[in-house]
This record gives structure tokens, C-alpha cells and sequence, in this order.
């Protein structure tokens, strides 16, 4: 018998029957909700409970600048690299029209680097299938905008620990793992980019604060907006097709950071959903079933809010518990099921036309047929749904009405000042090089991009020079998963530090 | 016979002029023909546990080595024969096969031997696992298949033998003998360590599920 035939099996039947309620309204005439005269949502975010805040009413992601630095110009034939290295914080790096073939690292704070468009012709960073990453950056306050990336293996643009950027009016086609990834980081903002063609995440907001994800193009990937170990965070205006999963919020067990939360997803077109599943098999987004609009996974209060909802063949909103999902493993530090979700308006049509078996018999346990826009499995507590009488839903008949129909009242999560800079003892070398480049793409017990912390610990033991060794210039050894980039920008003393602390972690 | 001899003459030197190399490839056809047939004699004194088609016995715990890679096969006869395996008191299948490999020459038997066995076809056994799939499934990957692969066939790159088409109960075995210091606790037997800390993060029904996912493997 063929597994993967049976690994397409994605919900444990019996567990959901166990928190299933068979309401009995399902007949009785619908509570119909304006969303535009109800209330406002009043939880969230508290800015006054942030020890990083500083309280203004001031709204960009990076520091203003006070003083006007240099501004380099980088012609086509120069390299971005040496203006950045010529560069002090507080100066602008221009970036003329022309194909540029090198990896862009920044560790200086305040650096922007603008693409200048001219005439439609943009400033290229061509990675030609060779390089890993156009742009890593672990300084704050950092700016990004105006270029097209292509053909790079790693990430379009990747943050390190970085807090306050800007990644902006980016086009990134075809480049591996992570279009734009900002990993670690708090107050940030990606707008207005447009990215296609990546085996990953589209846009991968992972274990990160205070962000804001708005008016992106997003399409032709495995996962288009992932929410992932992150917390108040805004996920607006994205146009999201043609992937296979569209936007997901969820907590990767095994990760350094346990929790989301505090995530809203809204006035989104999500749509069409159905791209064949191109993620490595085994791997946890290589599980996502095709034609999946939202799926929410562990993640606790995440409201969904007018966005539309169309085409996705296996259904529009998927809310499940880590037990349920395929390719997930429990993390005890985690909470694994979804709590507090709100669903609110949304405009549902035409999902789940063509959704897998288990969805099918979930339905019915509750005496339904049809195509499924609400799917919820596992356990979920203190969730609330408004107008639920338009769609059709399965395991959220017990949820509550909502108290609040909308979230007009929260423009952003960006905090009205910068986070100061993080101070990083150098003691802690390995530790934020373990959590903002590692648990990228290593979890401690699963199977994410590469392989599990676990599995390494046991291969290296006693040998955390031969992880320094290895991860400086790495060797492909598995056919199943991505090549690992080259850490080789880290120096040889960061890469010690990071490989000792990777041996001494536990979960 | 001379008709013969004569035929034989003229095609060994039509070999030879036609290409330099085809005299020597056609002495090492030979050559391996014969070690092929040493090999499969040498292994004739295992068939009595292991199977003629090295298929392995489930009922005398015998594992499946047809198939199975020379290098882990070769490495495994070793540690038996120096000890790294097979030496822990409460290791009586692995008493039995330390004697049996003392047989062996190393740098000869050892070595034919597994070569033959390791280019033997794969046999298709009775499995005999029931269990969780997709918990077996997300369990093998996060803790097995990056060193044994997605589908339980092996990776050289970690000498990390094929575990597809083995024995259940053999495989279940080992898990325990690694997890409880019987196999993988000498300091010379590096992959064995290595096995032996991955053993002990699983137990119960979380292994038995990973078992099922391996024997539901091709």
C-alpha cells in the first residue's frame, strides 16, 4: 500500500467528534450582524503594557532620521556590497538600473537601500541559480525597496534580529525557499511588493512582534503569507492567489519562540487557492492540502475580517489543532490548539468545490453536505463566529456570537516609535544567531526546511567545531530536502558560539 | 572442443583489437564472476537464519539483508567480529552473530559477502504492523528521515542503513537494544552513539507508529 496515499489523510475523525456540539439552532432563524453598526474589537494589542514602547504619535516602522547622511550611488558593474561597506549608519544607498550578482549583507544599523526606477527598469539582483540570499540584514532600522530579485536559492530578502524595517515595492520572482522573510524581528513593515515562485513562504513573518503585511501581490507558491510564531500582527489589503494555501497563521512546534497571537487578517482577496503542493514531502507546509484560502494552526485570537474568500478547492478558513495537522510534531511548550479565533464578515463563495475525504466525513458528523467555506477540527476554546448562517461550516456550531463585529478601531500594530536597537551581550552570540538564522529553517523535533535540531545533536554529539566547520561551507547529503546556504558571512568565532548553544538546547 | 577453442581464440583476440581495455574487462567479468559465486558460497553458512535470497526469518529474529548496502553490511560484521556489537550480556542474538562473523576473513568474506548480498534483489516480506500513519509519518520525519530518508531507504551521505522492507519486530529490537545501552554504547562505535541518542527520544506508541510508517514503505 502506498503511504502517501494514506499520509493525504489530514484530521483524526474521532478527535474532532470529541469537542464536536451538534447545535441545535441549525434550524432556527439566523442572528444576522451589521458589521458596520456593531462594536469595535477592544482587545489586541496593549501598547502601554510594552516595556520596548516609547509612547508618541508618531507612525513609521524606522527611526526619522534627525541628521541627512551620504548617499551612495551604485552604478551598474559596482557592487551593493562595497556601498554598504563604505556606508555609516544614516547614509542611503541608490541603486542604478542594471543586474547585480552578489549577496547583499547588512549588520550596520540605518542603512536604506533604494532601487531607482527608471523608466521601468529596475535594479536586479540576479542570484543566476548560484547564490543563496539577495539581501540578509541584521541592522535595525533598515529599508529595502524598488528592486526585482530573481534565481537565488535562499530568500529574496531575509532579516536577522533586525527591529524597524521597511521592505517595500519589491518584485522577487522565482527565488527558493523565503521571498522576504524577516525572522526576529519587531516593527516591521512589507508592503507593496509582488512575489511568485517560491517553494516555501511568499512572505514568512516568523517569531516576530508589531508587524504589518499590507498590499502585496502574492501568487504561484506553495504558502502565500505565513503568520508564523509571531504576535500582533496585520495582515491588510494582499492580493493572494493560485497558492496553495493562501494566508496561515499558525505556531511551528519546536521553534525557540512557543506562541502567535494577537493576528488579524483582513480585507484580503484570497483566492484560487489550488496550486499542486510544491514544498519538499514530509515537511510541514509540504502537508498543506491544495485549495486551502486561510488555515489557522495553534494560533490563539486571530480575527478574520472582510476579506473574499473564492475558489479554493478544499475550503476557505481551515482552523485546526497541532494534533490534527499532518507533518506536525507536539512541542509541550506549545499550546497546540487554536484559541480564541474570530470570524467575522467575510465574503465565502465557491469553496471547498472539490475538498479531500476527511473534510467530507467530518461533515458527516454533523449531517452536512456540500462545499465547505468553515472547517474547524481539534479543540478550540473561546472562539467566536458572526453570520454564521452563510457559510458552510463544520465544528464551529458550538462557537460563540462575536461581541464586536469589527476592527475599525486598530489601524496598525507598528508601534508609534522605533524599538531601540538590541543590545546583544556577546555572550548571547549564539544564541541570536541560533534563533534568527537557525530556526529559520530548523525546528528542534520537526521537519521544517531542514532538518530537526535533535537529529543534528546527535550527529555532531561532541563536535561543535564540525557544525562550525559544516555550516561555513555546507555539502548537500539529502536528496529530499533544499540545500543548505553557505553561513560563511558569520565569523568562525559566531559560528562556534551558535554551534555550542545548538548542542546544549533541549527543546 | 578444438572448434570451441578455436572460437573462443578468435573472439578474445577480436576483443583485444578492438578495443585495448577489453581484454582486461573481460578477465575482471571473470574475476567477479567467480568472487560473485565465492561470495554466494561463503554465504551459504548464512542461509540457515538469514534465507537463501537473504530474505531473514522473522521466527529465529533473523533481519532481511538482501538489498541492504554493503558498507552498513560490511560495518555491521565488523563491529560484530571486534566486539562493538554483540558484547552486552543481555545480547544474546548479538552473542550468536559475533561467533558466526569470526568465521569471516574480514578483508575477504566480510567483503564479498555483503557485496553479494547487497546486490540481491529487494524481497518483499509479510509485514506484520498496524499503527497511526500520519502520526507515524510526522514522528519518522521529524526524528528518523533526515538521516534515513523520507521513504525509509537509506542515505549513505550518514551511513544510515535502509530501514524499508525490514523486519518490524527486528527494527522494534534494535530501537530498544540502542535506547537501553544494549547496541551504540561503545566510545569506538560513533554511529552507533549517534543511533543510540535518537533512540532514546521515542517509545511506546509513538515508535510503534513510526515502525508502521516504515513498514508501509515500498
Amino acid at each position: 500500500m502506498s503511504s502517501r496515499k494514506i499520509i493525504g489523510a489530514v484530521f483524526i475523525i474521532g478527535a474532532f467528534a470529541g469537542g464536536l456540539y451538534l447545535g441545535s439552532s441549525q434550524n432556527a432563524v439566523p442572528v444576522i450582524t451589521n458589521s458596520a453598526s456593531g462594536a469595535s474589537y477592544g482587545g489586541g494589542y496593549d501598547k502601554s503594557a510594552d516595556k520596548d514602547v516609547q509612547q508618541s504619535g508618531k507612525t513609521s516602522a524606522v527611526a526619522e532620521r534627525t541628521v541627512v547622511g551620504k548617499t551612495h550611488i551604485v552604478n551598474d558593474g559596482d557592487t551593493i556590497m562595497a556601498a554598504v561597506q563604505a556606508a555609516k549608519p544614516g547614509d542611503t544607498i541608490q541603486v542604478m538600473p542594471g543586474t547585480y550578482h552578489e549577496t547583499v549583507y547588512i549588520d550596520k544599523d540605518d542603512i536604506r537601500i533604494i532601487g531607482v526606477i527608471k523608466e521601468g527598469k529596475r535594479a536586479t539582483l540576479d542570484g543566476k541559480g548560484i547564490l543563496n540570499d539577495a539581501f540578509l540584514y541584521s541592522g535595525n532600522n533598515f529599508v529595502v525597496e524598488n528592486f526585482l530579485i530573481t534565481k537565488y536559492k535562499g530568500n529574496g530578502v531575509m532579516g536577522q534580529a533586525g527591529n524597524n524595517f521597511e521592505i517595500r515595492n519589491n518584485i522577487i520572482v522565482d527565488t527558493g525557499v523565503y521571498g522576504i522573510f524577516p525572522q526576529l524581528g519587531k516593527n516591521g513593515i512589507v508592503e507593496y511588493n509582488v512575489i511568485s515562485g517560491i517553494e516555501d513562504a511568499d512572505i514568512y513573518v516568523g517569531m516576530s512582534d508589531n508587524i504589518h503585511v499590507a498590499h502585496n501581490d502574492v501568487f504561484d507558491n506553495v504558502a502565500g503569507i505565513e503568520i508564523e510564531n509571531s504576535r500582533h500582527a496585520i495582515v491588510e489589503n494582499n492580493n493572494v492567489y493560485n497558492n496553495t494555501g493562501g494566508i496561515l497563521a499558525f505556531i511551528t512546534p519546536g521553534l525557540p519562540i512557543k506562541t502567535t497571537y494577537d493576528v488579524i487578517i483582513r480585507n484580503n482577496f484570497i483566492y484560487n487557492n489550488n496550486h499542486k503542493n510544491f514544498g519538499a514531502p514530509g515537511s510541514m507546509v509540504g502537508s498543506i492540502p491544495a485549495g486551502t484560502g486561510i488555515l489557522i494552526m495553534a494560533s490563539d485570537d486571530v480575527i478574520v475580517e472582510n476579506n473574499i474568500i473564492t475558489g479554493n478547492k478544499t475550503v476557505g478558513i481551515l482552523i485546526t489543532d497541532h494534533e490534527n495537522a499532518p507533518g506536525v510534531t507536539i512541542d509541550p511548550e506549545s499550546d497546540p490548539s487554536p484559541d480564541g479565533i474570530k470570524l467575522l464578515n467575510n465574503l465565502m463563495h465557491n469553496n471547498g468545490y472539490d475538498t479531500i475525504d476527511d473534510i467530507k466525513a467530518l461533515m458527516l458528523t454533523e449531517f452536512k453536505q456540500g462545499s465547505p467555506d468553515i472547517v474547524r477540527v481539534g479543540s478550540s476554546r473561546d472562539s467566536c463566529i458572526i453570520n454564521r448562517h452563510r457559510y458552510v461550516t463544520v465544528g464551529v456550531n458550538s462557537w460563540q456570537e462575536c461581541e464586536f463585529t469589527n476592527t475599525d478601531s486598530i489601524d496598525t500594530y507598528l508601534l508609534d516609535e522605533p524599538v531601540p536597537p538590541r543590545i546583544i551581550d556577546p555572550s548571547e552570540r549564539g544564541k541570536v544567531v541560533y534563533n534568527g538564522v537557525c530556526a529559520g529553517c530548523h525546528t528542534y523535533t520537526g521537519r521544517m526546511i531542514g532538518p530537526p535540531i535533535q537529529i543534528i545533536q546527535a550527529l555532531y554529539m561532541d563536535n561543535p567545531q564540525g557544525i562550525a566547520d559544516y555550516i561555513a561551507s555546507p555539502i548537500k547529503k539529502r536528496a529530499d530536502y533544499p540545500e543548505m546556504p553557505p553561513q560563511n558571512y558569520l565569523d568562525e568565532k559566531t559560528r562556534l558560539a551558535t554551534a555550542k548553544y545548538l548542542l546544549e538546547r533541549t527543546k | 572442443m578444438n572448434s570451441f577453442l578455436f572460437f573462443f581464440g578468435i573472439f578474445f583476440r577480436t576483443l583485444f583489437q578492438k578495443a585495448n581495455f577489453a581484454l582486461p574487462a573481460f578477465c575482471l567479468f571473470f574475476i567477479l564472476s567467480a568472487s560473485a559465486t565465492e561470495a554466494a558460497a561463503t554465504y551459504q553458512q548464512c542461509i540457515a537464519c538469514h534465507g537463501e535470497q537473504g530474505q531473514g526469518n522473522r521466527q529465529l529474529k533473523a533481519p532481511v539483508l538482501a538489498g541492504q548496502s554493503a558498507k552498513y553490511l560490511t560495518r555491521q560484521l565488523v563491529n560484530f567480529k571486534v566486539g562493538l556489537r554483540g558484547s552486552h550480556e543481555k545480547d544474546t542474538l548479538g552473542k550468536q552473530m559475533q561467533v558466526l562473523s569470526k568465521q569471516l576473513v574480514t578483508n575477504k568474506d566480510v567483503t564479498s559477502v555483503t557485496a553479494y548480498l547487497s546486490k540481491l534483489p529487494a524481497v518483499k516480506i509479510s509485514q506484520i504492523s498496524s499503527g497511526d500513519l500520519k502520526n507515524g509519518s510526522r514522528y519518522y520525519q521529524g526524528k528518523c528521515g533526515a538521516c534515513h530518508g523520507g521513504q525509509a531507504q537509506g542515505n549513505p551521505a550518514f551511513n544510515a542503513p535502509k530501514l524499508s522492507g525490514q523486519h518490524s519486530d527486528y527494527l522494534k529490537r534494535q530501537m530498544l537494544n540502542f535506547s537501553t545501552g544494549i547496541r551504540g554504547t561503545h566510545s569506538d562505535d560513533k554511529l552507533g552513539r549517534q543511533m543510540a541518542m535518537m533512540a532514546k527520544t521515542t517509545s511506546g506508541k509513538e515508535l510503534d507508529d513510526i515502525l508502521h510508517f516504515i513498514a508501509m514503505q515500498d
